[in-house]
């Protein structure tokens, strides 16, 4: 039996099965913050697996399974959205909070990589299960330096036969005014409440040259998270918050400048900068998994999403071939309906453990060495 | 050599050349990806979709 055969067929024989794992991961629900619960639940089943996971000085989930020189870092991250979703099947559908964002990745992730080291010992695969990606990302922030990998999957739902290249950066904005306070029939005298609105037309008319029609990814985004306003009989003060989606290519220093000149004196706060990412997609990491989807009879598809993850900070810093992966529809992330299906789950561990054991090969004479 | 899907050109592919390699052919530009080497074979390279979430 061919080596990926032996290695598909150690997948599908693994005890427990992938979505009997899953199901504990969403049983032990996790949100950020509070991931003790899915720690412990995988530090008790994945030996099993015979992976033999330890927590790193931040708290995520680590483990390495072979010692091999090809070196994959799968980075998945096991804290979620608040709002628990009863664990339940129905028929293929598996619900739970994590389903697709990003626990079955996760899974994927530890299925694949038992899979793949079963056959093929070149491979040394570094399983980082990270905390607080649905926040400020300290678990993908803090493990960077400390791997050095070849190649790197972020674990994230592109949907089993899509290959996600890119995310939006981001950055929120806190603009606080202030004004002394004046009698309400005094027209002359704008408040703090009139000076922020002011401000938010200002930075509509900016929203609006830099919205490219029909395309989401290449246009700034804004939003407005909240509007407060206090006034205690001497002053008023108001503050607006806003969240900008910031796309490829845009010099967020112009946004700055904007709002610098344009801020009608009001204090100014900037702050969750990440920049956006676009990976190179004619990588031996993004062919072997064209190759890997099509086998698997899928036919592939490539993704840029206008939400962040831990590619957008990883990315930079590790400058190897790198992709989002993982099985489920992103479209359910965060949702009181979140759920995967088992043969979604299949087919993405399928495809991750062909992907590996395609990245091992080229370092013999089956294929190219490294770039 | 290959023939380019779209507009019928023959594309040189290199000794080295894998599967999963997007190319694009020098005449009409199109992104074609190589399914096969022996025989070497292209498609048309996926998509680039947007979308929302993570």
């Amino acid at each position: 039996m061919a080596p990926t055969e032996q290695a598909l067929q150690a997948l599908s024989t693994l005890q427990p099965s992938l979505d009997v794992l899953l199901e504990g991961m969403l049983t032990a629900y996790s949100p950020t913050g509070e991931i003790g619960p899915v720690v412990e639940q995988l530090r008790a089943a994945l030996p099993s697996w015979s992976i033999h996971p330890s927590t790193d000085d931040i708290g995520n989930l680590v483990a390495t399974v072979g010692q091999g020189p090809v070196q994959v870092a799968l980075v998945g991250h096991i804290d979620t959205v608040r709002g628990q979703v009863p664990v339940r099947r129905d028929g293929d559908r598996l619900f739970g909070r994590g389903a697709v964002d990003a626990k079955g990745p996760f899974a994927a992730f530890c299925a694949a990589a038992v899979a793949a080291v079963s056959v093929e010992p070149r491979l040394q695969v570094h399983l980082i299960g990270c905390k607080d990606e649905e926040g400020p990302s300290h678990g993908a922030r803090f493990a960077a330096p400390h791997y050095h990998p070849h190649y790197a999957i972020v674990g994230e739902p592109s949907g089993s036969a899509a290959v996600t290249l890119g995310y939006k950066g981001t950055i929120k904005l806190t603009y606080t005014r202030r004004t002394d306070s004046a009698h309400s029939s005094n027209g002359e005298a704008s408040n703090a409440l009139d000076d922020t609105l002011t401000f938010w037309n200002r930075l509509l008319a900016f929203h609006s040259e830099h919205t490219v029609p029909d395309s989401a990814f290449t246009s700034l985004q804004m939003r407005p998270l909240s509007l407060q306003s206090v006034d205690d009989g001497m002053g008023m003060e108001a503050t607006l918050r806003v969240d900008f989606r910031i796309p490829p290519g845009f010099d967020v220093l112009k946004l700055q400048t904007f709002v610098a000149r344009y801020g009608l004196g009001g204090e100014v706060r900037w702050e969750g900068w990440e920049e956006p990412v676009v990976v190179e997609k004619n990588t031996p990491l993004v062919r072997a998994f064209l190759a890997a989807i099509r086998a698997e009879g899928g036919t592939p598809t490539f993704k840029k999403k206008t939400g962040t993850a831990d590619l957008n900070i990883l990315s930079p810093r590790w400058a190897v071939p790198m992709v989002a992966y993982g099985p489920g529809d992103s479209h359910l992330d965060h949702t009181p309906t979140e759920h995967t299906t088992i043969p979604e789950l299949t087919m993405g561990a399928r495809v991750l453990t062909r992907v590996l054991l395609q990245l091992a090969q080229r370092e013999s004479g089956q294929g190219r060495a490294r770039p | 050599m290959v023939e380019c899907t779209e507009c019928g050109a023959t594309l040189a592919m290199n000794e080295d050349t894998e599967v999963g390699e997007l190319i694009t052919c020098g005449d009409c530009g199109a992104d074609l990806e190589v399914t096969g080497m022996t025989p070497p074979m292209v498609q048309l390279a996926p998509q680039e979709e947007e979308d929302w979430g993570e």
